[in-house]
């Protein structure tokens, strides 16, 4: 690969526009040849793709990307030895996503999760309170989504403290273990990460004992979802602050970062704005219902991640089932240049029509 | 959870609750008694009635379903339909003997209850079109989140003659959610038959309501179709009417074909030139029946659908954009939805290959081979389930048996009677 | 065996609990029990503690050796 993909001094959403589709295209050339020479599944994929349009210079709205439902189900790979697999726990079905990942692909991944984290909550490092088990991150062979996602934020950890433990009923609150990191962490701003529900619950469990004082600059981040915070009824506004109100901390303080684990190490925190942005290393674009054409801002479509890193796996430019809004494309009020966007949860599953089913035997 | 059920049509008062309906329903006397005949004959009326440019049918119900359903009520055909399934159709109007000194007559069943579930909203007129022509009552329920296409033809039959005006009185529409158990079982418990149409939890709940003992079922479930076409015996008129079974409806009526076994070798010319010349009916049909516009979802599905078939060695034939897809497999994926105009094509040399992959759920086998082979395909195949074997053109038109289910002995009571020597 | 190469191992057998004879400068990640993803970082977290140098993440992850790591630690400024 010749693109050197970091430039040193280069802010994660410092680059403007123009700049930043000429730095991506090139590289997304690159993995273009790279992974259709690599991975024969990929290059039948792209065999199709390009069957139908001329062969000239790709625009990016133009590029080849794949449902990630495909990770599922086949194995996708370009490199064939020396890889972790990093896998999605999925609450739906058995099927998880498997997602192929070599040294060089996980240093990439730790780097941009470092350089797009650092960005939003500084560089320095603080005690990490990780809402999980030390088991989740334990382990030489690959993650979970959520030991990924744990890990992006390792780097800025002075000291880690893991605050959950086995119950009867799956994950609850080692409170011992909470008040031995806090008494460490002794007033100093520390990080806190946890799967959103888990650290739902987690906060249930807090709730009627009493306050934490935390630093005021802590902050505490979260990924995984809203699915079941949806069944229950819980909205953003409500968790947030169900979570800061036991550590005195404003609820601004709570921070949804949205990642899919078929695109490791490209994770999308909210600004104070309230909108997500992309980083140089990366894009996004929503496709419309029906005609999949990239749908204006302010109109609602699938997800698509386009992302530099992956050099493992073909999944650096992926369909998405999550829905998603571009809000603009360039000078967000909190000073970070770039498409910006919100996500909007799973598409819905369609309703029956017909009296159709799909074959079982 | 609403409970509130919305009385769509009724010929009673505007205020009553559902069980007073079903009520008046049962007690009602609809005094001209119009005989068999006389609504067959209304029926055909209707039948004009859509075809006229000018109708409000037309006018309120955009669909290309309106053709079927035109065709399937005018008199020879709905006769037809009927008269099939009877030794003599006058049984349904009198005793009518069938030995030396046996007859038997044919009296309707009573109150027909149908449940109209998925989004083929013309389908319970097929089924009541049948029902109230063998003189039933008919309470039709559709869901609170459906449109309400049934009231419109109601009110057309009202004005269009005595008969229509008969059978108008004798059917009731009503609309409540799926979850108001209370109006389910109403209709369930005073139904003397009941007609489910749905999805497979759908058609399960229905069945699992409270009947009394005698209720008779006529389920429409969960199935799928196929077809099987021999390229040496089929012509461009075949391939023409064989693309246009795929693409109406959308691929989603159970009998719209999900996969099409093809009698030739994969490399062989006759299956190439088959799929191109398929391919390109399907195209032009694309555009002369334009598709619903895709949901997030059903999108999503066609561009996972045609990865699956590549990545599993298949090739693709397909448009630009969504609009159409022809799948060239060695076997048929189960895993692929065969759903918006996605067709599996899946060459075969002997009939012995097709038989195993035909499905538990199986209706329909649009079928287009020589005399021999469809005599030995059909034999065996109705025996593994398939309930009918159109040729290329008919595939979608309703019918009587349907679902391997002779409509007029469910929605009849057949009584004996030994006559004086 | 320079002495930062003998206080960074004695601090990895501390660390992992095994025996320092068993590292050798060639040992790396994944190499022993415990010195998985979560052990690196704990790994470099300790060094900034007992060396007082900061390793920044860009070259803590291209760490395949003791041997980088010595090199590192010499190279480096001290933290402020």
């Amino acid at each position: 690969m010749e693109t050197s993909l970091f430039l040193p001094g280069v802010g994660p959403y410092s680059m403007d526009v123009s700049e930043k589709a000429r730095f991506l295209h090139n590289t997304l050339d690159e993995l273009l040849s790279y992974h259709t020479e690599r991975c024969p599944g990929y290059a039948k994929l792209t065999a199709d793709w390009f069957g139908r349009r001329a062969e000239e210079s790709i625009a990016i709205a133009d590029y080849p990307y794949i449902p990630v439902s495909l990770f599922k189900e086949y194995e996708l790979r370009s490199i064939q030895d020396d890889l972790a697999v990093v896998q999605s726990s999925s609450t739906t079905s058995n099927n998880a996503a498997k997602i192929y990942v070599d040294k060089e692909s996980r240093k990439r991944q730790t780097r941009s999760a470092n350089l797009i984290l650092s960005d939003f909550i500084g560089g320095e490092r603080r005690p990490y309170l990780v809402f999980d088990l030390e088991s989740t991150v334990r382990g030489t062979k690959g993650f979970s989504a959520r030991g990924a996602a744990i890990m992006a934020l390792a780097h800025i950890a002075s000291e880690f403290f893991f605050v959950m433990r086995e119950g009867d009923n799956g994950l609850e609150l080692d409170h011992e273990a909470l008040a031995k990191a806090m008494s460490k962490i002794d007033g100093k701003p520390f990080i806190a990460y946890g799967f959103t529900y888990i650290l739902y619950q987690a906060h249930e469990a807090m709730s009627g004992e009493g306050k934490w004082q935390a630093h005021p600059e802590s902050v505490f981040l979260h990924s995984g979802g809203w699915k079941k915070l949806i069944e229950i009824a819980v909205d953003k506004p409500t968790f947030n602050a169900r979570v800061a109100e036991p550590w005195g901390l404003r609820s601004e303080r709570v921070i949804d970062f949205y990642g899919m684990v078929e695109q490791i190490g490209v994770v999308y925190p909210d600004c104070p704005e309230g909108v997500k942005h992309v980083p140089y290393w990366a894009e996004v674009i929503m496709r419309r219902a029906d005609t999949l054409e990239p749908a204006d801002p302010g109109e609602p479509g699938l997800i698509q991640l386009i992302s530099a890193l992956p050099l493992a796996a073909p999944n650096h430019s992926v369909l998405s089932e999550d829905l998603g809004c571009i809000v603009h494309t360039d000078g967000c009020p909190c000073g970070r240049s770039g498409t910006a966007f919100t996500f909007q949860g799973r598409a819905p599953r369609s309703e029956t029509r017909g009296c159709s089913d799909v074959v079982r035997r | 959870m609403s409970s509130v059920v919305r009385i769509a049509y009724s010929p009673f008062s505007a205020n009553e609750s559902l069980a007073d309906v079903i009520e008046a329903l049962q007690a009602s006397d609809s005094g001209t008694d119009a005989g068999f005949d006389d609504r067959i004959a209304a029926m055909d009326l209707l039948a004009k009635q859509i075809l006229a440019p000018s109708s409000p049918i037309r006018k309120k119900i955009p669909s290309e379903g309106l053709a079927y359903l035109a065709t399937f009520l005018q008199q020879g055909y709905l006769q037809g339909l009927i008269a099939r399934e009877l030794a003599d159709v006058r049984s349904l109007t009198e005793f009518v003997s069938v030995e030396a000194r046996k007859s038997i007559r044919h009296v309707p069943r009573g109150l027909v209850c149908h449940w109209v579930a998925g989004n083929v909203p013309l389908l319970p007129l097929f089924s009541w079109a049948i029902s109230v022509v063998l003189g039933n009552r008919n309470v039709i329920r559709l869901s609170s989140r459906q449109n309400d296409v049934v009231s419109p033809f109601l009110e057309v039959l009202q004005q269009l003659s005595e008969a229509g005006k008969v059978i108008a009185n004798e059917t009731v529409v009503v609309s409540f959610d799926s979850d108001n158990v209370s109006a389910h079982r109403l209709m369930s418990e005073a139904a003397d038959a009941r007609i489910a149409w749905g999805g497979q939890e759908a058609v399960s709940s229905i069945r699992g309501l409270p009947t009394h003992w005698e209720c008779e079922d006529i389920v429409f479930g969960p199935r799928v179709s196929m077809a099987v076409v021999d390229p040496a015996v089929i012509d461009a008129g075949g391939i023409r009417r064989l693309a246009t079974d795929v693409v109406v409806f959308d691929q989603m009526a159970c009998s719209s074909p999900q996969s099409i076994f093809v009698k030739a070798r994969r490399n062989s010319k006759e299956f190439q030139s088959f799929r191109d010349r398929f391919s390109r009916e399907f195209d032009t049909l694309s555009s002369a029946y334009p598709r619903h516009a895709l949901d997030f979802s059903e999108t999503y599905q066609i561009g996972l659908d045609r990865a699956r078939v590549l990545l599993d060695g298949g090739e693709i034939s397909r448009d630009r954009s969504t609009s159409w897809t022809v799948a060239v497999v060695d076997r048929p994926n189960d895993t692929v939805q065969c759903a918006n105009r996605f067709v599996q094509l899946i060459p075969f040399e002997a009939l012995d290959e097709v038989f195993p992959l035909i499905p538990r759920n199986i209706q329909t086998v649009v079928s287009l081979l020589g005399t021999d082979d469809l005599a030995e395909f059909t034999e065996i195949a109705a025996k593994l389930g398939v309930c009918r074997f159109p040729r290329p053109g008919e595939g979608n038109n309703f019918e009587n048996p349907w679902d391997g289910t002779g409509l007029v002995s469910r929605l009849t009571r057949a009584v004996m009677r030994t006559d004086n020597g | 065996m320079s002495d930062t190469a003998t206080q960074l191992k004695k601090l990895l057998a501390d660390l992992f609990q095994c025996s320092d004879s068993d590292l050798s400068d060639d040992t790396g990640p994944g190499d022993i029990n415990g010195w998985d993803s979560l052990g690196h970082v704990l790994l470099m977290t300790e060094i900034q503690t007992r060396f007082g140098k900061h390793i920044p993440v860009e070259d803590a992850i291209e760490i395949e050796s003791i041997a980088d790591i010595v090199m590192l630690i010499d190279n480096t400024e001290a933290a402020h």
